[in-house]
């Protein structure tokens, strides 16, 4: 082993180990801070820990934060199981990858600001469209009823949540960010970072949902 | 409850279903939780119900314990039947003043109220009878495959490990850091969301940098220790396959079966 290539294998490890503390904190986020909004509907700041992580490391590392943290509260302490836990990672990917990924390309507040804010609206979209879908299977609604439902429930709830989120991304980010890198614990800006997973994969990921999606709608006509 | 995520929902009995192979209790609950969407009327949902309670009672759980950890979806439940109740139209029974009471409605009320208490307690039974780690190398296993076209499965499954093992730590720490902060007059208690919201920030910042910091010495640690990202790693507790896994299989097919044919 070269010493170039056994200095990338302890840079992937403490990425990894970096990455499963974000994912600790997520769930820690999720235990402590929880806030009623309306129905069965809570808030928790967990999307704000997957953005953090995805602006630090990029789009692919806020997917595999969503993903162990997702899966550690599936195995744990949730109740809705499986499809609560897809639910979840979709719902974080679509705000988080979104924003880490046009973060990525070039690194400023303007595309931060930009970036989150297609994120925000990608992720309504996404999360109102997975309800429809979902929900009636769920819970056994009519269809109408949802569909009667996304305007006054969903609709202004992802609102709010996405607009928090934001908020709160922002509030964090700096003072986050630039304790880090003094104390050097997270690398310096321009060095290149290996990722852990493939493009390919995560292309074939959204593939999957899309197909999925379709699936299900032709299933429930 | 967050303090030992190790041990998540488990509830430790000597029962049959404790001792089966995690890979099998997964496998289980998925196809438990297809079939809750497989039938339609009230015959289906008798017969699930009856196959959940025998389960139950294999697990020597008691059902107190069970419903116990449910109650905070009850809420959940209790919307879902009060809109199947008024969104169905139908014949209607009676009614009062601006409230019509169909019959479809009252039906599928109880219908979906039931399916989603079974659903609730099918999810909760993986949880009750196997402890995360159990849960955690079954997965890795059934994911195995996937490492082939390129998802780290075993890293993902480290790191699922990782956080089982600092949740608890890191929960002390954010703790301490709270206590620290409210006494140098941070307010963490007010029922104000912007100000809770705000008092985050003096609370995330020492908890995100204690975290890199033990991040970092767990990365030296493991690497010291040997641990490589892509290498084959054996086992503490290797996972088998025993008489009573196919057993269980065979039921699990059965069951499958039945739900299909109903």
């Amino acid at each position: 082993m070269s010493s170039k290539e056994e200095r990338n294998t302890n840079e992937q490890l403490k990425k990894m180990t970096a990455l499963a503390m974000m994912s600790a904190i997520a769930f820690l986020v999720v235990a402590v801070i929880r806030i009623p909004v309306i129905l069965f509907l809570k808030y928790e700041p967990k999307d704000v820990i997957i953005m953090l992580g995805g602006f630090i490391f990029g789009p692919t590392s806020a997917f595999v934060i969503s993903l162990v943290s997702s899966v550690v509260e599936m195995i744990t302490v949730s109740e809705t199981g499986i499809l609560g836990c897809i639910m979840n990672i979709i719902s974080s990917c679509s705000f988080a990858c979104t924003a880490a990924f046009i973060y990525k390309r070039k690194k400023n507040l303007v595309s931060a600001i930009s970036g989150m804010t297609i994120g925000y609206v990608f992720m309504v979209i996404c999360m109102l469209a997975w309800n429809y879908l979902i929900t009636p299977i769920y819970m056994g609604y009519p269809r109408e009823a949802v569909a009667e439902l996304l305007i006054p429930v969903f609709l202004p709830f992802n609102l709010v949540k996405g607009a928090l989120n934001i908020g709160i991304t922002m509030l964090l980010y700096k003072p986050i960010i630039i304790t880090l890198r003094r104390l050097n614990l997270i690398p310096k800006r321009d060095t290149a970072k290996p990722e852990m997973i493939s493009k390919k994969v995560i292309i074939g990921a959204i593939l999957l949902l899309i197909v999925a999606a379709i699936a299900l709608l032709i299933l429930s006509k | 409850m967050f303090k030992n995520a190790v041990f998540g929902q488990y509830y430790s009995t000597d029962s049959l279903i404790h001792q089966l192979d995690p890979r099998t209790k997964i496998i289980g609950s998925i196809v438990l939780f297809i079939s809750f969407f497989m039938y339609n009327d009230y015959r289906g949902y008798i017969f699930i119900t009856i196959v959940l309670y025998t389960v139950i009672r294999v697990t020597e759980i008691p059902l107190k314990y069970i419903l116990s950890c449910v109650r905070f979806v009850l809420m959940l439940i209790i919307v879902t039947m009060f809109f199947n109740l008024f969104f169905r139209k139908g014949e209607v029974i009676f009614t009062y003043k601006y409230i019509v009471f169909t019959k479809e409605g009252i039906y599928a009320a109880f219908l979906s109220g039931g399916r989603l208490l079974n659903l609730v307690i099918g999810a909760s039974l993986l949880t009750l009878t196997t402890m995360p780690t159990g849960i955690t190398s079954g997965l890795e296993c059934l994911f195995s495959p996937l490492a082939k076209v390129g998802v780290p499965v075993g890293a993902m499954a480290m790191m699922i490990s990782i956080v089982l093992r600092f949740i608890p730590i890191l929960f002390d720490e954010f703790h301490n850091i709270i206590k620290a902060q409210t006494v140098r007059g941070g307010d963490y208690e007010s029922k104000n969301v912007i100000k809770r919201l705000k008092s985050l920030l003096p609370a995330m910042l020492p908890l995100f940098v204690s975290a890199f910091r033990k991040s970092n010495e767990l990365a030296v640690a493991m690497e010291s220790k040997g641990y490589q990202l892509k290498s084959m790693r054996s086992k503490m507790k290797p996972l088998y396959y025993l008489k009573e896994d196919y057993v269980a299989f065979f039921c699990i097919v059965f069951y499958f079966v039945i739900v299909i044919c109903l």
